[in-house]
C-alpha cells in the first residue's frame, strides 16, 4: 500500500498511558485509540509534536528490520496505524 | 469461587506493591489459589488497583495462573483508557475554569498519579475532584448548574457546612469540592490554606494546577477514614504520599491538621493504612500517628463514620464543632434542606 503521506508527529494535545504491552492514546474531545504489538511500537516512535516529524519511508524501514518483517507489510500495517491515530486526532502529518 | 476480603494477603501484597521508602518490609510471596483468584480480581478492579497487581505479579511478589493475570491485564488496560477519557474532561474543565478566572485545584486522582507515583499508569482513577478557592466558590457552582439545578437549600448548606456538588459537564459526572468532608471535620477546614502553594502537572500541554503533597496527603486521609468504603486504593495513597514525599511533607500536613483541629483524622488515617498495609510499625510517620492525642468526641465521628452512615447523619456531626453563636444558623440551613428532601 502506498504511503497517503509522507511524515507524521504526535499532536500536542494528547493525554497518553504507555505499559510494557499497550498503549492508550486520547485526543481532548475524547477520542481514543487503544494500541499493542506494532501499534504500540508505531506511537512510541512517533516524535513530539514540537519535534521534526518522522518520515514514514524511514519508520517503515526501521520497523523491518528491527521485526525482520516484509516492509510492503510493514507499511501497510503503519499507514493503517497513522490513519487511525490521525482520524482520532492524535497525531498529524507533518512536512 | 470463594470470596475473599479486603485483608486477603494478596490484596494486601498489592495495595502495598512498590511502595516508596523502608516501610514495607520484605514479605515471602503469596500464591493465589485459583479458586480464589476471581474474587481478588474482582476487589483489585473495583480499586483500580489492577496496574499494582500486574507490576506485583511481574515482580514475583505475587503468583496466578497465566489466564488470571491476562485478565488482570485487561481490566488494567480498560482503566487506563477511562483515566485518559476522564484527563481529556480534565482539560476541557480547566479552559472553562481558567475563563471564569477562579481559583481551583486538582485533587487524588489524576493529582496523585503524576505527581506521587513514578508512572501514572500505576494509579487508575474514575473520577475528578477539583477543589475549589471558597471565593469562587459561588460563581463556578452558578456557571456550571443548569436552571433545573436550583437547589437553593442545598446549594447554601454546601456553601457554608457541605463537602461540595456534583456538576456535569459534556455528559460527564465531576465533583467540586467546597471542603474535603462534610460533618465535624469538614467545617473545621480552612479551605483558602490549600492554595498558598500549589504544584502542576502538564496534560495535552496544558499546566493543571495540583493541591501541593502536604495538603494531598490531607485529602487522602480524609477520604481513607471519612469517605464511605475506600477500598485498598486510598490507604495506598496515605502511604504513597506519605512515604514519597520526605519528613517535610509529613511535617507541613500535620501543620495544616493541627492548624484546622483534624489531627485526628490524619492519625486515624495513618495507623488504619499502617495496620491494613501491614507497613513497619516502628516507622516515624506511625509513630507520630500513635502519640497523636485523639479527643473522645473527636473519636466517637471517627468510629461513625466507618460505618458509613447516612449523608444527614454525617452532615449532622458539624454540630459539635461548630462555635455555640453558629448553631442556630446551622440547624435552619440542615433543616431547610433536610425538610426540603433534598436528601
Amino acid at each position: 500500500m502506498p504511503p497517503t503521506f509522507d511524515a507524521t508527529v504526535r499532536r500536542a494535545a494528547v493525554l497518553s498511558r504507555i505499559t510494557d504491552d499497550f498503549a492508550v492514546v486520547c485526543a481532548t474531545d475524547g477520542r481514543c485509540v487503544e494500541m499493542a504489538g506494532t501499534a504500540r511500537t508505531v506511537w512510541l516512535a512517533l516524535p513530539d509534536h514540537d519535534q521534526p516529524p518522522v518520515h514514514i519511508a524511514a519508520l517503515v524501514a526501521e520497523l523491518a528490520a528491527k521485526h525482520f518483517a516484509d516492509r510492503d507489510v510493514v507499511a501497510a500495517d503503519v499507514m493503517m496505524v497513522l490513519s487511525t491515530l490521525e482520524e482520532a486526532g492524535c497525531a498529524a502529518r507533518g512536512t | 469461587m470463594q470470596l475473599a476480603a479486603r485483608d486477603h494477603a494478596a490484596l494486601v501484597a498489592v495495595a502495598r506493591h512498590g511502595l516508596p521508602g523502608d516501610a514495607a518490609s520484605a514479605h515471602a510471596p503469596i500464591v493465589l489459589r485459583p479458586a480464589e483468584a476471581e474474587s481478588v480480581r474482582l476487589f483489585v478492579r473495583s480499586d483500580r488497583i489492577a496496574g499494582l497487581a500486574a507490576s506485583a505479579i511481574a515482580a514475583g511478589e505475587l503468583h496466578v495462573e497465566s489466564a488470571e493475570l491476562a485478565k488482570v491485564h485487561d481490566d488494567w488496560h480498560a482503566a487506563l483508557k477511562a483515566c485518559v477519557i476522564i484527563e481529556a474532561l480534565l482539560v476541557r474543565l480547566a479552559a472553562r475554569l481558567d475563563d471564569l478566572s477562579a481559583r481551583w485545584a486538582v485533587s487524588k486522582g489524576a493529582a496523585i498519579g503524576h505527581l506521587d507515583f513514578d508512572d501514572p499508569v500505576m494509579r487508575c482513577f474514575g473520577d475528578i475532584d477539583v477543589v475549589i478557592h471558597p471565593d469562587d466558590w459561588d460563581r463556578v457552582v452558578r456557571a456550571f448548574s443548569r436552571p433545573a439545578d436550583h437547589r437553593r437549600a442545598t446549594r447554601r448548606f454546601t456553601r457554608l457546612y457541605g463537602k461540595g456538588e456534583t456538576v456535569s459537564i459534556d455528559g460527564m459526572e465531576l465533583d467540586l469540592h467546597r471542603r474535603f468532608a462534610v460533618g465535624r471535620f469538614g467545617v473545621r477546614s480552612v479551605m483558602g490554606d490549600c492554595f498558598e502553594h500549589l504544584d502542576s502537572f502538564v496534560l495535552a500541554g496544558r499546566s493543571i494546577p495540583a493541591l501541593d503533597a502536604p495538603f494531598r496527603l490531607l485529602h487522602a486521609c480524609f477520604h481513607a477514614v471519612l469517605g464511605g468504603s475506600p477500598g485498598l486504593r486510598a490507604h495506598r495513597d496515605v502511604a504513597q504520599i506519605a512515604l514519597g514525599h520526605g519528613d517535610q511533607t509529613v511535617e507541613r500536613a500535620w501543620l495544616a491538621a493541627d492548624r484546622w483541629g483534624v489531627s485526628a483524622v490524619v492519625a486515624r488515617a495513618v495507623i488504619d493504612t499502617w495496620l491494613l498495609l501491614q507497613l513497619r510499625t516502628d516507622h516515624p510517620v506511625m509513630q507520630r500517628a500513635l502519640r497523636t492525642q485523639i479527643s473522645d468526641a473527636d473519636r466517637s465521628v471517627l468510629d461513625l463514620f466507618r460505618d458509613n452512615p447516612s449523608f444527614r447523619a454525617q452532615a449532622m456531626t458539624a454540630f459539635g464543632a461548630l462555635r455555640w453563636r453558629d448553631r442556630p444558623g446551622f440547624i435552619a440551613a440542615a433543616t431547610a434542606m433536610f425538610v426540603g428532601g433534598r436528601r
